[in-house]
């Protein structure tokens, strides 16, 4: 508690510092909530800047930018289906179709409080385990775990999202092979890269959900403009009520524990959280049927999962000195930058620099609340605008979205493509948000199959003597056995004539 | 209800990518000294599983689609939950071109630049989408326009096509030293 105190003291009566907080957290929130870039790109554009403050406020920055743009990405999801970023693509599940009947203020209500919430649960379970927590970590978490992780993450994605269950496996099947283009994590072979340098790099998931998301959906609302069936959603400003967010308690206890403990895994991160705690939402509700038309439970499994992973992600880095994405990256090169040594003895060494990053992330999940209702009431509003002109502006801010991220028109073309494959597979009931996991995940997976393999001398018996890996193998094999025994049965008498009878 | 052509149709998309993508894995196949399955074990294991669940896909529509017939004794015309008008000659043309502007403008773009471009294909596709009022036109045009540059060239410093035909470039260019 003292430590705290000194934190908060710290911060608040930095002026500086505080100035750099609001600049942070406003700054994190506009950047993911605009289609292409997202909160990894204004940290990459800050990096050089921070040689001129200090280790304490660069930071301190990061962990606000962090947690504002892991929530930023939700308005865009849940008002017009383009997620931010990927760890907000199982908020549009529900949050679009909220949108959609008018209940747009209700929606993003819950995405702020489930943010807000599992970020500050998550903020003080890292301030007083970060030690014990990475630890375990890193002892019980090998290759063999981690790919079995995966294979468990994807096994449930492949339920959700798609028209059924086998259309939900080749979506992410689908992603899967996208993601073998480039190079080989073996041996440094080139696959599928046609002599092109290019594509040796691999394609990157950000065009893929630029065209996925904003281009596809764009497709979609103009045919239905075009076919008269268009129509535009309602504005609702109202906000979520404390009764309603109260019957969804044992929905929120369980996301924040699956985001925070998927926040600790490096590289899994807040993606993975979010499709997790949406899967287990489904799985546990008394009505998983009203999934995906407009569940506010959806909106908050996915949400509280997502920031809960900003606190879990932060054990590691601090506690170990390792990395578990993008953003948690560039905050090891702030100390190298200030000549520290990211590792253990930061903690010691840098007690109060460790505690106001605390202290702003905790602070920066209450902003979230206060700074998200007002947006409640206002960015809302942007439905009002007709869609004949919101089109354009998502096309051209996709387009250079894309064309951003590496100066190549190809990424712009990636995009464009992606956006009319997204437009048939959308309308042919596969899994957009499966294909994009699949991306994601696919190169991380085969490099931890690859790595267990050599570990465990090609033995594929072997994971199951590891406990961890046998209880998420067991599992996946029991959610994919369970859901084709479920299309099965709904194979035999079709759904459409059971409600008829 | 899905008709049976549609299933041979999805069946056969899915066929096609699947034997591309298994015929282009004999260029890495090569083996790997350090590594039993070589680069082209995993995409392998992806596509053959691929095969295997579009098959069990492309089987459970057509006996889902057989089950519906036997039960309600007629096919059903799959029906859009909201109504739409018949399509004429024009309604189709508007479809296309909703896919063929984008892609237009994705042709020319690194031809005749971003700044010179962009305003054409804003107003372009306003107008296809049913836009006529001038106001909103130029207004809507000069205000995305004018934000995505001032986002994205003036603050993230991002370097945007300036085109390379005669006259584009130097316009561009022209632009750009303007604004800076």
């Amino acid at each position: 508690m003292e430590l705290f105190l000194n934190g908060f003291i710290n911060l608040a009566t930095d002026p500086i510092a505080v100035l750099l907080f609001f600049s942070a957290l406003i700054g994190g929130l506009f950047f993911a909530a605009l289609p292409g870039i997202n909160m990894v790109t204004l940290g990459a554009i800050i990096l050089p800047f921070t040689v001129y403050l200090t280790p304490t406020h660069a930071i301190m920055i990061y962990g606000v930018i962090y947690v504002s743009g892991t929530y930023g990405g939700a308005v865009m999801a849940i008002l017009f289906n383009i997620p931010g970023s990927a760890e907000n693509a199982p908020t549009a599940f529900d949050g679009y179709p909220m949108t959609q009947q008018g209940k747009s203020g209700k929606a993003i209500g819950a995405a702020i409080v489930s943010s807000s919430l599992g970020g500050m649960i998550s903020a003080i379970v890292m301030m007083l385990a970060a030690p014990t927590v990475a630890r375990w970590a890193i002892r019980a978490f090998g290759p063999p775990e981690m790919f079995s992780l995966i294979f468990f993450g994807l096994s449930v994605v492949a339920a959700v999202g798609a028209a059924n269950l086998w259309k939900g496996w080749i979506s992410v099947l689908l992603g899967l092979l996208l993601a073998t283009i480039g190079t080989d994590p073996s041996g440094g072979l080139h696959r599928f890269a046609f002599g092109t340098y290019y594509l040796l790099a691999g394609i990157h998931f950000i065009p893929l959900i630029l065209g996925f998301f904003a281009m596809s959906e764009v497709f979609v609302q103009a045919e239905k403009m075009r076919t008269k069936t268009y129509r535009a959603p309602k504005v609702g400003l109202e906000f979520p009520s404390f009764m309603e967010f109260w019957q969804l308690k044992l929905a929120i206890v369980r996301s924040w524990i699956l985001g925070f403990f998927a926040g600790v895994l490096p590289g899994i991160g807040a993606t993975l959280a979010a499709f997790l705690s949406y899967n287990e939402a489904v799985r546990w509700s008394k009505h998983p049927e009203r999934f995906g038309k407009g569940e506010l439970e959806g909106v908050v499994a996915s949400e509280t999962a997502n920031n809960a992973a900003t606190g879990g992600a932060m054990i590691p880095l601090l506690a170990l000195g390792l990395p578990g994405g993008a953003i948690t990256a560039m905050m090891v090169s702030v100390f190298m930058i200030h000549g520290m040594d990211p590792g253990p003895l930061i903690m010691v060494r840098a007690q109060d620099l460790v505690w106001v990053l605390f202290v702003a992330m905790f602070v920066a999940n209450f902003f979230i609340f206060v700074l998200g209702y007002i947006e409640t009431k206002t960015i809302v509003n942007l439905l009002r605008i007709p869609f004949r002109i919101l089109s354009p502006c998502i096309m051209i801010l996709a387009t250079v979205g894309a064309f951003a991220l590496r100066n190549s028109l190809l990424d712009v073309w990636v995009m464009f493509l992606a956006g009319i494959a997204g437009y048939f597979l959308r309308r042919s009931g596969y899994s957009i948000p499966g294909i994009i996991l699949g991306v994601i995940l696919g190169n991380l997976g085969e490099s931890a199959f690859v790595k267990s393999m050599q570990m465990l001398h090609y033995n594929w018996f072997a994971f199951f003597g590891r406990p961890v890996c046998a209880v998420l193998l067991a599992a996946a094999l029991l959610t994919l056995f369970f859901n084709a025994f479920k299309s099965a049965m709904q194979m035999t008498i079709p759904s459409q004539v059971q409600k008829r009878l | 209800m899905v008709k049976f052509k549609d299933i041979i149709l999805e069946t056969g998309i899915w066929a096609v990518i699947t034997g591309v993508a298994f015929a282009l894995t004999f260029q890495f196949n090569e083996p790997l000294q350090q590594y039993r399955y070589g680069a082209a074990g995993w995409p392998r294991v992806i596509i053959a599983s691929i095969v295997f669940f579009v098959l069990i896909q492309a089987i459970w529509s057509l006996f889902q689609s057989r089950s519906k017939e036997i039960i309600m004794g007629e096919v059903e015309e799959q029906v859009s939950d909201l109504p739409s008008e018949p399509r004429g000659a024009l309604a189709h043309v508007k479809y296309l071109a909703a896919f063929a502007v984008p892609l237009l403008y994705l042709v020319l773009l690194p031809r005749m630049g971003f700044y010179i471009l962009t305003p054409f294909f804003i107003a372009g596709y306003m107008m296809l989408l049913g836009e006529r009022r001038l106001v909103h036109l130029i207004g809507t045009t000069l205000l995305i326009f004018v934000l995505t540059v001032l986002i994205f060239v003036e603050l993230l410093f991002v370097p945007l096509p300036v085109g390379n035909w005669p006259g584009f470039y130097e316009i561009n260019s022209l632009f750009l030293s303007l604004i800076k």
